[in-house]
C-alpha cells in the first residue's frame, strides 16, 4: 500500500470515528443517565454507569407519575400511529400505482399537487387542519390525530416512483392477457412486487406519526395526548426546566431519560425487525436492468 | 420501457401554478372558516363586566392545570363533589413554552373549544389574555368576585394580572425575592448579615479575601435581573399602559447595581452557573454564605436532598436589601396565576373553583408548595413552616414582609424578560465582559423585543 493510500485510509478512519462519537456519545449518555439517581447524575462523571436499583427507582417514579399516565400516552401513540398507518397504506399504494401505470385526465395535475403538498411544512398546515377538525367537532377525539396523520403525500410519491421504475408494464400486460381484471392485476401482480416499498412507506409513515408533536399538541390534548406531547408534560415538571415546581413534583432528570428511551423504543424495535425490507425498499428503483 | 412522467410534469410550470393556487386557496378557505359565531356573545348578561355567554349552572367546567397543581383539583373535587370538572393537564406554560397562548389562539380561530379555567406558571399572561378583539381572560373585579374577597390577597399580589386598572385573574402563589443566608456560617465567620446593597458588596469583598471559595450570590440564571435589578429598583422593565414599554440602562440605580455585581464578580464571590446546574453543586455546595433569590429556593435548593441539602437550622431568609437610606424592595421570580375564560358557560362554578384553589386552607395551607398569594392562607402557611423549624431566625417574619415589598416599578409585558437576558447578557457575561459595559446591549435587546411584541418604546 502506498503512503498516499495509507493516509487516505487514516483520514477516513478519523472522520468515521469523529462522526460515530458525535452521534453515539449522546445516546450512550442517555442510556447511562437512566441508571443513575438525580444526585449521582450531577456528582459522578458523565460516562460512569449507575445501578439497577436506581434504574428501577427511576422507572417507578415514571410509572407512578399521575397513576401511570405514561402507558396511556404510549397506548395513544400506538393507536393513532397504527390506525393512520393502515389508512395511509390503503390510500397511498393504489394512488402511486394509478399515477405511475395508468393514464387518465388530471393525472399530471394530481401528481404536481402531490409534489407541492410534500413541500409544504407540516406545521404550516396545523392551523387549517385544526380549524377543519373543530368545524366538524372532532377536536379531542382520536380521529383528530388519525385523519391528519393518514395524509401522507410522500407515500404516494414513493410508491409512484417505485411502480414507474421497478414494475415492468409488460408483466402487467401479460397478466391482463391471461384474463386478469385491473383489480386482480393490482392485487395479485403489482402488490406482491411492491412489498419493499410498502414496508418503506409504512415505516416512514409510522415514524412520522409517532414523532409528530405539534398537531396532536393542539388536536388531542390532555389524556388523549400521545407520548411526544406527554414528554413535554414530564419536562415541565423537571425542576431544571420549571424551577417553581421544584419540591412538589416527582420528575427528575434521570426519570425523564427513562421516559425518552421508552418513547424511542417502539420505533427502534420496528426498525430492527424490518431492516431487511427497508434496505431493499430504499435501493429499489435505483438501477434498471 | 417505462415513461418518466415526473420529468414531463416538471416541464409544465402551468400545472405547478395551478396546483399552488389550489393549495393556497384551500389554506385561505380553511383559515377563514374559523370566524364562526359559535360560542360568541349572545348578550345574556353583563353582570360580570363583559358580555358573557348564556349561563348553564349545571354545565361541567374544563380546567387546565399543570401536574403540580393536580392536588388542587383533587382537593376541590373532594370538597365539592357536585361540581363537574373536566380536567386536562398541560405543561402550564413552563419555561416560557407559550403553550397556553398557542392553544387559546387556535380556539379563537375556531370560535369554540376554550377551557373555563386555566392555571399558568407564568405571571405575564394577562398582558395578552386581556387583549384582542376576543380577549380570553375574564375580568375578575367587575362583578365576578366580591371586592372583599379580592382585598384578601396580599398587597400587590394581583399586580401582574392588572392591565389598565382591571384585574384579569387571581394569583396562586407569591415569589418575592429575599436575602437568603447561612446563619451558622455567618456566626462562624463573625459577619453580620447585610441589610443594604452597599453592605452586601462590602461583605462580598471581605469574604473574597478572608474566605475564598465561598459565594454571596449567583448570576448564572435567567432570573438574575428579577433578583438584582428588580430588587434594586432599576427601571429596566417599565410598562405604562397596555402598549407602552421603557427600559433605562443609564438610570443611577441600574448602573449602581451593575457596578455592585461587577465588583463581586471580579472578586470571585458570585456563582456564574445556574443554581440548578451540576457545576453549581460541585463547586459551591456547602459554600453558599449568601444567595439573594426567590422564596421558592427554600424547597428547590436548601431543603432538597438532590440540591444544596442544607442542614436543618442553618439557613434563613433576610428581608430584601435596600439602597443606603432608602426603603427595601423585593423583586419577584414567578408565582402562578389562575384565569377564568370569558367564554365560560358556567362562570359561577369557575368562580367557586378559583375561590377554593386560591384561598381554601385545604389546598393552599395543607398541600401547596409555595407561599400563598391569599393573605389569610399565607399566614397559616408560614405558621406551618415555622412549626417545621427547618429554617432559622426570623424566616417567617421576613418572608411575610418580603411578600408585601415587591417593587411596583417593574411591569409584566407580553414577552419574557428572562429570555432576553439569557440571550443578550448571559453569554457575554460568561465571556468576561463587565455588566456595566453590557447595560446598553441589554437595554437595546429589551426594546427590540418590546417593539416586536407591539409595544411603543420610549
Amino acid at each position: 500500500m502506498t503512503p498516499g493510500a495509507w493516509l487516505g485510509r487514516v483520514a477516513m478512519i478519523v472522520v468515521a470515528v469523529f462522526f460515530v462519537q458525535f452521534f453515539v456519545i449522546p445516546i450512550v449518555w442517555l442510556l447511562l443517565a437512566s441508571t443513575k439517581s438525580p444526585h449521582d447524575l450531577i456528582t459522578t462523571g458523565p460516562f460512569t454507569a449507575g445501578s439497577f436499583s436506581d434504574l428501577a427507582a427511576n422507572w417507578n417514579a415514571l410509572v407512578t407519575f399521575q397513576d401511570g399516565i405514561v402507558f396511556r400516552w404510549l397506548g395513544n401513540s400506538t393507536y393513532y400511529s397504527l390506525a393512520a398507518l393502515v389508512i395511509t397504506l390503503v390510500t397511498t399504494v393504489p394512488a402511486g400505482y394509478a399515477l405511475a401505470l395508468s393514464s387518465f385526465r388530471g393525472r399530471h395535475l394530481l401528481l404536481t399537487t402531490t409534489l407541492v403538498v410534500m413541500l409544504i411544512p407540516n406545521t404550516a398546515l396545523v392551523l387549517p387542519i385544526f380549524l377543519e377538525l373543530s368545524t366538524v367537532g372532532l377536536i379531542g377525539k382520536p380521529l383528530a390525530a388519525i385523519l391528519p396523520f393518514s395524509f401522507f403525500p410522500f407515500g404516494v410519491y414513493l410508491t409512484y416512483i417505485y411502480f414507474s421504475t421497478s414494475v415492468p408494464r409488460d408483466l402487467l400486460d401479460a397478466a391482463r392477457i391471461d384474463g386478469c381484471g385491473e383489480l386482480a392485476v393490482f392485487l395479485r401482480v403489482a402488490m406482491p412486487l411492491a412489498t419493499p416499498v410498502i414496508a418503506l412507506v409504512g415505516f416512514f409513515s409510522f415514524v412520522a406519526n409517532w414523532n409528530n408533536f405539534f398537531l396532536p399538541f393542539l388536536t388531542v390534548p390532555g389524556k388523549g395526548s400521545p407520548i411526544q406531547v406527554g414528554l413535554t408534560d414530564l419536562l415541565s415538571n423537571v425542576p431544571s426546566f420549571n424551577p417553581t415546581a421544584a419540591g412538589v413534583t416527582a420528575i427528575e432528570l434521570p426519570t425523564l431519560a427513562v421516559a425518552t428511551l421508552l418513547s424511542v423504543l417502539p420505533v427502534l424495535l420496528i426498525f430492527l425487525f424490518s431492516q431487511r425490507f427497508l434496505v431493499a425498499g430504499l435501493t429499489a428503483g435505483g438501477t434498471k436492468e | 420501457m417505462t415513461r418518466q412522467p415526473s420529468r414531463a410534469v416538471l416541464r409544465q410550470p402551468r400545472h405547478l401554478l395551478v396546483a399552488a393556487a389550489v393549495a393556497a386557496s384551500l389554506l385561505t378557505v380553511s383559515a377563514c372558516s374559523g370566524s364562526s359565531d359559535e360560542g360568541g356573545s349572545d348578550g345574556s348578561t353583563d353582570a360580570y363586566g363583559f358580555d358573557a355567554v348564556e349561563q348553564d349552572p349545571s354545565a361541567p367546567i374544563t380546567v387546565w392545570v399543570d401536574a403540580s397543581r393536580q392536588p388542587a383539583v383533587d382537593a376541590f373535587e373532594e370538597a365539592n363533589p357536585d361540581v363537574k370538572l373536566n380536567v386536562e393537564t398541560y405543561d402550564g406554560g413552563a419555561d416560557g413554552s407559550g403553550s397556553f397562548q398557542t392553544k387559546i389562539e387556535a380556539f379563537n380561530q375556531a370560535g369554540s373549544g376554550w377551557p373555563d379555567v386555566v392555571f399558568s406558571t407564568q405571571n405575564n399572561d394577562a398582558a395578552w389574555a386581556s387583549q384582542g378583539t376576543e380577549p380570553f381572560a375574564a375580568p375578575v373585579d367587575k362583578g365576578l368576585f366580591d371586592s372583599s374577597f379580592l382585598d384578601g390577597f396580599t398587597e400587590g399580589a394581583l399586580a401582574p394580572l392588572t392591565v389598565d386598572g382591571t384585574v384579569y385573574g387571581l394569583r396562586n402563589d407569591l415569589a418575592p425575592t429575599v436575602a437568603w443566608y447561612d446563619k451558622s456560617l455567618m456566626d462562624q465567620f463573625g459577619y453580620t448579615p447585610p441589610t443594604t446593597w452597599e453592605e452586601y458588596e462590602a461583605l462580598g469583598t471581605t469574604v473574597a479575601t478572608e474566605h475564598p471559595g465561598y459565594i454571596v450570590g449567583a448570576i448564572g440564571d435567567s432570573w438574575t435581573p428579577e433578583v438584582y435589578f428588580w430588587g434594586g429598583q432599576a427601571p429596566m422593565n417599565t410598562v405604562t399602559g397596555a402598549d407602552e414599554f421603557s427600559a433605562d440602562a443609564s438610570d443611577p440605580k441600574t448602573v449602581a447595581m451593575a457596578e455592585v455585581l461587577d465588583g463581586l464578580n471580579d472578586a470571585g464571590v458570585l456563582a456564574q452557573e445556574s443554581v440548578f446546574s451540576p457545576e453549581f453543586l460541585q463547586k459551591h455546595a456547602g459554600k453558599v454564605l449568601m444567595l439573594p433569590g426567590p422564596v421558592w429556593y427554600s424547597g428547590a435548593l436548601f431543603q432538597n436532598a438532590d440540591s444544596l441539602n442544607a442542614a436543618p437550622g442553618t439557613m434563613t431568609a433576610g428581608v430584601p436589601l435596600s439602597w443606603d437610606g432608602e426603603d427595601p424592595a423585593a423583586g419577584n421570580v414567578g408565582g402562578g396565576t389562575w384565569f377564568v375564560s370569558q367564554h365560560s358557560a358556567n362562570l359561577e362554578a369557575a368562580k367557586e373553583f378559583l375561590t377554593f384553589v386560591t384561598s381554601d386552607d385545604r389546598y393552599q395551607v395543607d398541600l401547596a408548595p409555595g407561599l400563598p398569594a391569599y393573605s389569610a392562607a399565607a399566614d397559616k402557611w408560614l405558621a406551618k413552616q415555622a412549626e417545621a423549624n427547618f429554617f432559622t431566625s426570623d424566616f417567617v417574619d421576613n418572608v411575610g414582609t418580603a411578600a408585601t415589598m415587591v417593587w411596583d416599578g417593574w411591569g409584566y409585558p407580553r414577552f419574557s424578560q428572562e429570555s432576553v437576558w439569557a440571550k443578550a447578557v448571559t453569554p457575554e457575561l460568561a465571556g468576561g465582559e463587565s455588566l456595566v459595559d453590557l447595560l446598553p446591549t441589554w437595554e437595546t435587546a429589551l426594546k427590540n423585543e418590546a417593539q416586536a411584541n407591539g409595544y411603543k418604546v420610549s
